[in-house]
């Protein structure tokens, strides 16, 4: 009879081809004919989740998927694939089995996961034990719907109290345990255990002290219930600039140089970039790209400073050149700190005011038939056109006093520049008569914001 | 009281516009490129030749560019050359070529290299095509001809005369007339000729143009390559 039994249990167990696991997160564990909960604070629920692997080399199908309450109620499926449900060799069906309850006792179940073939089964443990209520006093929130509490952002190198409050809402006294902190910028004076009288809280503080500026989390454990401790550490942010030029009455076609200083020292080691913008006080152009760092050609630069500096290095250096370009307009200059953060205004401005047309070179020649002006300058106002010519003889004497209008030309020429009002023009005059004589010439030229007159230009 | 018929017709006046260019200058990476613009607001364009460039010299005609192994003009013509360093000096359509490590003097005409025998009597540091200066390390200073300028890193000669010299934190312009122009920059290493006008400052930390126009002398950092 015994050998009998053997016989007819046997092909059941050469078949076996369902295991249980428990998963600890990703990290399957296998279940063995017990399985605990542990203890679980009277009206919060714990959820496990399980995997029924196929290890044969056949597929299954599972068609019993189901939980026995010995002690009345608690356990529940409370998440899985519907049955019958195909498992392929080497594959698994994962589910997910709750407890809650809220009367103060231990509780078992059955779990039972089967193919027409076979049944394992399991036994599930539970003790559903009083807990206390946790409060959280401002500057924290919390707990919240997923038992954190936060401490929020403090900058670095300092510290924030919070006080929690431990409620025992219980007719008789309850003894907390075990009550810890842990993570690396918390800590807490309160004990590993409290027992608080009927009715009565406990209170304590923990303190986040984050060193550095970063995320940082812990974990609160108060008897059965755990929490999440959360919290940011930030640099504070620099301290106001205190902007440095070599002057600040700046005009067109001219290099300055500028040095930056906090008006105290970093409270940190910070590196971001300054940036300078230039927005023209003409339409006719939209930009001047000689506005720009020299250094590097661009409108932007690196900074950096260590801690307990004031002075900030661009570039590596104590300070940057720039051009004021040829347009007038207003240059803004831009620290950007990043993650760093900056008191006061991260900007200023300098304006290069409309100016008289600047001339750089000028030249006279003279033809059989032509005389020939050349003049090199620049014009900020874009508004160059208007002409006069004052010609000298050989003694010095007026000739005569000519006006030209070459406002189309300058037109053209600026039409869509973005490089600047730099200019040479070539100046041709068509001569009738011995045009040797023609000594000199002075020539006005006319913007927007006034006259200049050249030199007298000798032709040779 | 008029000698001479003169007439001008403002209305036939024409004007030719264009961007004013400064010279060439030779940047950090060995690449000759073309400065535009106005001094102190200028912009650097595309390199002109293929390929690093040792020694460079620009006039308003022209640009010679020396490379490890040839002279390069800017119309494309390219000769043979001893390698290392050259200094190089525009007369008309011709150019004094000195080059450096074999102090070999050439002439440098229509895409042809000749080379000519001469002993300057010493390692040339600079030469002018007026009347060919030259300018020859001594120990107790740079001479041309009978006159001693004096102790310096660099010297350059100035076409219409005078001299540029670095000396200890600035660029000294002596003019022929025996007046001197004093810019302060610091580490002052080497010159090139990016135009008739404009001579580039190579210093450690960044390169500089320097206006050597007569009432018009000025010096300005160069974009790129500067600190």
């Amino acid at each position: 009879m015994k050998t009998l039994c053997l016989l007819a249990f046997a092909p059941a167990l050469l078949q076996a081809q369902i295991v249980l696991y428990s998963l600890d997160g990703i990290t399957p564990s296998p279940l063995g004919a017990v399985y605990g909960y542990g203890q679980v604070a009277a009206g919060d629920s714990k959820i496990v989740r399980f995997r029924a692997l196929n290890t044969g080399t056949a597929s299954i199908t599972i068609t019993l998927l189901k939980l026995i309450n010995n002690t009345g109620a608690g356990f529940s499926i409370v998440n899985s694939s519907s049955t019958p449900f195909v498992v392929a060799p080497g594959n698994a069906m994962d589910f997910f089995a709750g407890f809650s309850a809220t009367a103060v006792t231990s509780y078992s179940a059955t779990l039972q996961v089967g193919t027409l073939s076979q049944t394992v089964t399991a036994i599930l443990l539970a003790t559903v034990v009083p807990a206390p209520t946790l409060s959280v006093a401002a500057p924290c929130t919390g707990p919240d719907t997923n038992a954190t509490i936060s401490f929020g952002r403090i900058p670095q190198g300092t510290q924030e109290a919070c006080i929690l409050s431990i409620l025992n809402p219980f007719p008789q006294a309850l003894t907390v345990s075990p009550l810890t902190v842990s993570g690396a910028a918390f800590s807490t004076t309160l004990g590993s255990a409290v027992t608080i009288a009927a009715g009565q809280s406990s209170s304590f503080t923990i303190l986040f002290g984050p060193a550095n500026a970063t995320a940082y989390s812990g974990t609160l454990t108060v008897g059965p219930r755990t929490y999440t401790l959360s919290g940011t550490g930030f640099s504070s942010p620099l301290p106001a600039l205190v902007w440095s030029f070599d002057t600040t009455a700046i005009a067109s076609g001219e290099q300055h140089t500028l040095s930056v200083q906090l008006s105290a020292p970093a409270p940190v080691s910070a590196a971001g970039t300054l940036t300078l913008a230039f927005t023209p006080s003409t339409s006719v152009v939209t930009d001047d790209a000689a506005v720009q760092f020299v250094a590097t050609s661009k409108r932007v630069a690196s900074f950096a400073i260590k801690a307990g500096a004031t002075a900030i290095n661009i570039n590596a250096q104590p300070n940057i050149v720039f051009s004021t370009g040829t347009t007038a307009g207003t240059l803004t200059f831009t620290v950007d700190p990043g993650i760093f953060g900056l008191s006061g205004n991260p900007s200023t401005s300098l304006t290069t005011r409309p100016g008289p047309i600047a001339i750089s070179s000028t030249g006279a020649t003279s033809r059989v038939n032509a005389l020939d002006v050349v003049l090199t300058g620049f014009d900020n106002t874009y508004s160059i056109g208007t002409m006069s010519f004052a010609f000298f003889d050989r003694s010095g004497g007026p000739i005569s006093s000519l006006s030209a209008d070459f406002t189309t030309n300058f037109k053209g020429f600026y039409q869509g520049q973005t490089a600047g009002s730099s200019f040479l023009m070539r100046v041709s005059f068509p001569v009738t008569g011995d045009a040797s004589q023609v000594g000199g010439v002075n020539v006005t030229l006319t913007n927007a914001a006034g006259a200049v007159t050249t030199p007298r230009l000798n032709f040779p | 009281m008029k000698l001479f018929l003169f007439l001008v017709f403002s209305a036939s006046a024409w004007a030719q516009i264009e961007r004013p260019s400064i010279g060439v200058m030779l940047d950090e990476n060995g690449r000759a490129r073309p400065v535009t613009g106005a001094a102190a607001a200028a912009a650097v364009g595309d390199p002109l030749f293929d390929g690093a460039v040792i020694s460079l010299a620009c006039s308003e005609k022209m640009c010679l560019a020396k490379t490890e192994t040839a002279l390069v003009s800017s119309a494309g013509e390219t000769a043979d050359a001893p390698p290392g360093a050259a200094l190089m000096v525009f007369s008309g359509d011709s150019a004094y070529v000195y080059f450096v490590e074999s102090r070999q003097f050439a002439i440098w005409f229509a895409g042809h290299l000749y080379l000519f025998d001469f002993d300057p009597g010493g390692d040339v540091l600079s030469i002018r095509a007026n009347g060919f200066d030259y300018a020859i390390a001594h120990d107790d200073g740079i001479w041309v001809g009978a006159q001693n300028l004096g102790v310096a890193n660099a010297v350059f000669l100035l076409d219409g005369g005078g001299a540029l010299l670095a000396v200890d934190g600035q660029v000294r312009l002596l003019r022929p007339d025996g007046t001197e122009v004093d810019f302060a920059v610091f580490g002052a290493g080497g010159f090139v000729r990016m135009s008739d006008r404009y001579v580039e400052v190579v210093t450690d930390s960044g390169t500089w143009a320097l206006d050597t126009e007569p009432d018009h002398e000025q010096i300005f950092l160069l974009p790129g390559g500067s600190h």
